[in-house]
């Protein structure tokens, strides 16, 4: 009723909007992404905004009230796949897109929860890793991008979840794999790829959002003859991994896309690659336009042990040194959390955020100091951090008000196996086995730190290791699940647990918080469920 | 069950031999049959072993035990008779799908893998000792529900306590030696009990509670979260709390089972309460 008057309006508009790239009244333009902050209304990228500090300036919610916090409405996908829901919502003027397992994908009426249109894929009947999942849209526009298991990107009609267009990327069948959300940046549509465990060389890609076309590709493995390539023994760097699974962060001032690999290949056997493996279990900062490289700074040389640098390279300025400086941190998988400079990638400072056995420190240029023996070996070899980390993909956030980074650390040790293993295109090829250690207690926590010296100030323990991210507020709180399907608020300041919900199911993503309708709202996907909360009315 | 389905030719063509008294027109049918069955390409060679163990304590360990000897979930694969199992061809169909309505899950490795853990698994049963067992039916039974106090924790085929887990079958898939271990230290397997993911199976882990108004509870874990706990305790009632309300929460390091010592049940009383835990009366 009231919007009648936009009927006659939207029956004109696509005579003008014919044009690919025209932008409406209302589009999601890359203008408003650089400024996402400002729309408390949307959830409009993977991580809310470019810096990657999943924080929204929203206090209705707030250490006083939160404990009153009640389910809105539960949407019921239908797709199975316990712990493997791990998208996070866009929600953009009302309006909510979701993907699921196996490459579904949801328009919702932000309201209700109720559903206004479906897309899903068919994909091919092989193992990819790590399971059917997927963590989510991005949107440009009139268009939303999904890249698939089988290793396509999908741009898809945000009114209809039409098909647009559907172009291959890579061959699936050698292992190639995409789960992670893209990142539109100035209007380009950039995605990685997974495939760090079958023996393929990754890269990362721009793409025209308008046709699919690839404007760039940035190998994470230089070739023969390129410099890094020395990293690499013989021809290992054909089939050394690198992947760049999880999505990205952006500085607009900089104009510097951050993006981190994961593990070289094969994972746990580093005989075949014998060097420094550049650039895997790095971050590369990449001039958005080319694809061109300006620096990389490599978190764990020759990396045996599987420990992925994909986590989240936060973007912060904050005074060190008496200096305000532009900084990116990061929370490794090598159990270390890292300081840079992110318009150099000078290294500035590191110190050690769960049980460490297999380096005595990092130096001063940023370089483990590898301590002997502490390589994978037939009979196993334990040594912590396990092979999930340390930290993991786990969205970290920041709280300005409090000063503090919230990082999610597993702590668990595991023992690490090698052995020899051919490559077989399109299989698993680790080249050794790790097992969690049967005797020793495990945990998960998330721990509150100092961004620039990483100093702890205050933790709060999980029953078990989790893989959930968390979500800041200037309500001062923090929001994170664990895998006993707890959606926890914790006080910002303090870490105390001031409210929980059960949802039934392992939480293994991050949630997101909005306005709409003059209310603050939480989402989180668990199970095959999404929850919403808000305040009672 | 597809196995039955898949033995039922053989023992068919095995009664047509013997009613026929003749095998000259079974071979060639017999060859037929063979060519479908699958066999293991990697049987028998030592690097394609030490590959397949690699690969079953990453996939299979978390419930079989690190040497395949079987753990609370998964049974021992090295000694236990394997119900679903006749020879390779089985194993590679049982490994790759799993078995519905059990915990036994699929497996999407390449069959170069899969036939790899396999040669593992059948070099390690190759090597075992043959399960020899003699015992009585009737003294075991006795028992399960006498001596050995067996009923007041444990259920067999539908009668008896239910602190512990159901024994029903676990005959068939405990061998001797690991049953034996159980009863005299029982403590010992409970440490190497894992789920997939690497955590303690749960269920059966021990706690010792004191609760808000001050009473001892000591139980089995049925589960266990960041914020509460539910424990069955000895006289099967069940108790939930919020973990912060309780004034002591200790996990013990070992099994609520006693450790039964050969002056409590001889080797023989043992045995003779495997036999009865394999198979129900008249079997």
């Amino acid at each position: 009723m009231k919007r009648t008057w936009f009927v006659p309006v939207a029956c004109l508009l696509p005579m003008f909007l014919a044009f690919s790239g025209l932008s409406r009244a209302g589009d999601v333009t890359s203008q408003r992404l650089v400024r996402a902050l400002e729309e408390p209304q949307n959830w409009l990228t993977y991580r809310g905004d470019y810096s990657g500090r999943n924080y929204r300036p929203l206090k209705q919610i707030h250490k006083g009230n939160v404990a009153d916090l009640r389910v809105d409405w539960v949407f019921q996908t239908g797709v199975g796949a316990a712990a493997k829901f791990q998208t996070v919502p866009l929600v953009v003027d009302g309006m909510m897109y979701i993907t699921a397992p196996y490459n579904n994908g949801y328009a919702l009426d932000a309201r209700t929860g109720r559903r206004l249109w479906r897309y899903q894929r068919s994909l091919p009947d092989q193992s990819l890793c790590c399971g059917p999942i997927n963590r989510g849209f991005a949107l440009l526009r009139d268009k939303l991008f999904m890249a698939t298991l089988d290793s396509h990107l999908v741009a898809l009609d945000t009114k209809t979840g039409n098909v647009l267009w559907d172009i291959e990327r890579a061959d699936y069948k050698i292992g190639y794999s995409s789960t992670g959300a893209p990142l539109i940046v100035k209007d380009k549509v950039i995605i990685g790829t997974g495939g760090g465990e079958y023996g393929v060389r990754c890269f990362l890609d721009a793409y025209d959002p308008d046709t699919g076309k690839r404007l760039w590709r940035f190998w994470t493995i230089p070739a023969a003859g390129e410099p890094g390539s020395e990293t690499w023994l013989g021809d290992s760097w054909k089939t050394g991994g690198a992947p760049t699974w999880m999505t990205g962060t952006y500085d607009p001032e900089l104009d510097l896309l951050y993006w981190c690999t994961g593990n070289p290949a094969p994972d746990l056997n580093g005989e075949t690659r014998l060097g420094d493996n550049l650039y895997s279990a790095s971050v590369v900062a990449l001039d958005p336009d080319t694809g061109k490289m300006k620096w990389y700074f490599q978190f764990t040389p020759h990396d045996v042990h599987d420990w992925d640098a994909n986590e989240v390279p936060v973007l912060l300025d904050l005074e060190m040194d008496g200096k305000p400086r532009k900084l990116l941190v990061q929370s490794n998988r090598n159990g270390f959390y890292y300081v840079l400079d992110r318009e150099t990638g000078e290294f500035l400072h590191a110190n050690a955020v769960a049980r460490v056995t297999w380096a005595s420190g990092i130096d001063a240029k940023g370089r483990p100091m590898v301590l002997p023996d502490t390589a994978p070996t037939p009979e196993g070899n334990r040594q912590c951090p396990g092979m999930g980390g340390g930290s993991n993909w786990m969205a970290p956030s920041y709280n300005p008000d409090a000063g503090l980074l919230y990082v999610v650390v597993r702590e668990e040790c595991t023992d690490y196996f090698s052995s020899e293993q051919e490559l077989e295109p399109g299989h698993f090829w680790l080249g050794s086995f790790p097992r969690v250690k049967p005797d020793e207690d495990t945990w998960g926590v998330v721990k509150a730190l100092v961004p620039t010296t990483g100093e702890v100030k205050w933790e709060f323990k999980f029953h078990t290791p989790t893989w959930a991210g968390t979500l800041s507020t200037a309500g001062g709180l923090v929001f994170v699940g664990d895998m006993e399907g707890y959606l926890t608020a914790l006080d910002a300041h303090t870490g105390k647990s001031l409210w929980r919900f059960q949802t039934g199911s392992p939480i293994t993503t991050h949630p997101i918080t909005y306005m709409l309708d003059g209310r603050q709202i939480v989402s989180v996907a668990a199970g095959s469920n999404l929850f919403t909360f808000s305040l009672a009315p | 069950m597809p196995t039955l389905a898949r033995r039922l030719p053989w023992l068919v063509l095995a009664i047509v031999a013997v009613v026929l008294g003749s095998t000259s027109a079974i071979p060639a049918l017999a060859v037929a049959e063979e060519e479908e069955r699958k066999q293991n390409p990697y049987k028998g060679n030592p690097e394609d072993i030490l590959v397949g163990k690699g690969l079953f304590r990453y996939y299979c360990a978390g419930c079989h035990g690190m040497e395949g000897g079987g753990g609370f979930r998964g049974p021992d694969l090295v000694r236990g008779r394997l119900t679903h199992v006749v020879d390779d061809h089985d194993m590679l169909e049982v490994v790759r799908n799993g078995i519905q309505g059990t915990q036994m899950p699929p497996q999407t490795l390449p069959d170069s893998n899969l036939w790899r853990m396999i040669a593992f698994i059948t070099d390690l049963r190759s090597k075992a000792r043959p399960q020899e067992l003699s015992g009585d039916w009737e003294s075991g039974r006795k028992i399960f529900n006498g001596k050995g106090f067996c009923s007041g924790c444990h259920m067999v085929r539908g009668e008896g306590g239910r602190f512990g887990p159901d024994l029903t079958g676990i005959g068939n898939t405990r061998p001797w030696e690991s049953f034996r271990e159980a009863m005299r230290e029982p403590s010992a397997q409970f440490k190497n009990v894992l789920q997939a993911d690497g955590r303690m199976a749960g269920g059966y882990e021990s706690v010792r509670l004191v609760t808000p108004s001050g009473e001892e509870i000591t139980g089995v874990v049925r589960n266990e979260d960041t914020y509460t706990i539910q424990v069955l305790d000895r006289n099967e009632n069940y108790h939930s709390y919020r973990k912060s309300e309780l004034r002591e929460l200790t996990h013990l390091d070992h099994s609520l089972m006693p450790a039964y010592s050969e002056s409590a049940l001889s080797d023989q009383d043992l045995r003779d309460l495997l036999i009865f835990l394999t198979r129900p009366a008249g079997e």
